[in-house]
């Protein structure tokens, strides 16, 4: 299987024993060895899937990579985390999707009127399987973990993901100091419920 | 002989005892001591250099601080790197420049020289034109770049491949060419974005940033 490791922070360098890796079309920066860029028409989803990807507006422009030796990622000097998916899925804005092995399975999946009021658009990527997949973020990536007793709150600009069982929701913080135009900036969050992990980068969208 | 010490990734310190550096303009943080801070017309090379500087664009701004004390270098945020060349030639764009001394020769460098026609198709491509800054000799130079730059060593097996866009400089024995990397998809315009590199064969270290311009 291809292996993910972070060069520096900002540099993703994946070995590949003739293998296929997926990425954002335009993210090398260099490689070894033998390999062969091509723009990935279809994203590995079939057409229904490529075509879903089109009306919902989480459109990704992919490049299939095939091979044997390294290739380095990068995206404009962003900050790289790798996540380990174990039959798993991971729900993803495609923004923040830098590159994943050929062998996980990506979808589009609604993600609930949230998406509306975050600018987010309504629909999510998942990505499914056994692998990994590198995810890009301003400053480095924070990962927070949800428990039943312990809901998570998390500000929409900050998100980036998140895997495991859980159930999210949108909630708003409105009081008469809002609606007087004094808001404190945090006027509506997600909050996540159930088991599993969250990830937020140190920055707002 | 001037000494440079790493402060955080986007800082330098060097040192001065009765010495000059030469710097990118407007590049000089904070100093301590006594420095003082001219333009510098020549770069420390000759006249035929500058002269060959202003006809290829490769015309860097540089300032010379003279002095004893401590001056600190940074710009715009970005990451600086140090790389240390002994007895070699370090080829770098004059815009990635922060800081060197006069242990190291400067010039330009046509780039047709060093690859032909591949060489002149490789500046008018990526877009960084078709000369480049050489600085030759013993010592340290201080460069710029988006994000963490990395060297990649090359070594007569394992030729390195980069993209023009993130590519900073290259030192040692090297010379480079350009490759395609064309199929039917490239010209029904589903490109992959990767569609040509420069290859560098021989021995020494290719420099790239975490970006592409």
């Amino acid at each position: 299987m291809s292996s993910f490791r972070i060069n520096t922070d900002r540099l993703l360098e994946v070995g590949l024993q003739n293998e296929k890796v997926m990425a954002i079309a335009g993210a090398m920066v260099a490689y070894t060895g033998t390999m062969k860029f091509e723009k990935s028409l279809l994203g590995g989803e079939g057409f229904f899937g490529a075509l879903k990807r089109k009306v919902t507006n989480e459109g990704m422009s992919l490049m299939q990579t095939t091979g044997t030796g390294t290739v380095y990622f990068a995206h404009n000097a962003a900050e790289i985390a790798v996540i380990p998916i174990n039959n798993e899925k991971l729900f993803i804005e495609s923004s923040s999707l830098l590159a994943y092995d050929a062998g996980l399975k990506t979808n589009t999946a609604f993600a609930g009127l949230r998406g509306a009021t975050s600018g987010q658009g309504l629909f999510t990527t998942t990505v499914e399987g056994n692998g990994n997949i590198a995810v890009i973020s301003r400053g480095n990536l924070i990962t927070l973990e949800v428990s039943p007793s312990n809901p998570l709150f998390v500000d929409p600009d900050a998100f980036i993901g998140y895997k495991g069982n859980i159930a999210q929701e949108f909630v708003f913080d409105v009081n008469w100091r809002t609606m007087v135009g004094q808001a404190s900036g945090e006027s509506y969050q997600f909050k996540f419920t159930g088991q599993g992990v969250v990830y937020i980068q140190p920055a707002e969208r | 002989m001037p000494s440079y010490s790493q402060i955080n990734e986007k800082l330098i310190e060097v040192t001065l005892n009765n010495e000059e550096v030469f710097a990118k303009r407007g590049a000089m943080i904070s100093y301590q001591g006594t420095v003082s801070f001219a333009r510098s017309f020549l770069g420390g090379s000759g006249i035929q250099d500058l002269a060959m500087r202003t006809v290829t664009n490769e015309g860097y701004a540089l300032m010379v601080a003279k002095g004893t004390g401590k001056v600190y270098y940074g710009y715009d945020g970005l990451f600086v790197n140090v790389i240390q060349v002994n007895n070699e030639t370090m080829y770098v764009e004059s815009e990635t420049l922060l800081a060197f001394d006069s242990r190291l020769r400067t010039g330009t460098m046509f780039l047709g020289n060093q690859g032909g026609v591949q060489g002149i198709l490789r500046g008018a491509v990526s877009g960084q034109g078709l000369f480049t800054t050489t600085l030759q000799g013993t010592g340290e130079i201080a460069i710029l770049s988006d994000g963490n730059a990395i060297g990649l060593k090359v070594t007569p097996e394992q030729p390195v491949f980069v993209d023009p866009d993130a590519y900073i400089g290259h030192k040692g024995n090297l010379t480079s060419n350009i490759v395609t990397d064309l199929n039917w998809k490239t010209f029904v315009g589903q490109t992959s974005g990767e569609s040509y590199q420069v290859k560098f064969m021989g021995q020494g270290t290719v420099y790239i940033q975490a970006s592409e311009r």
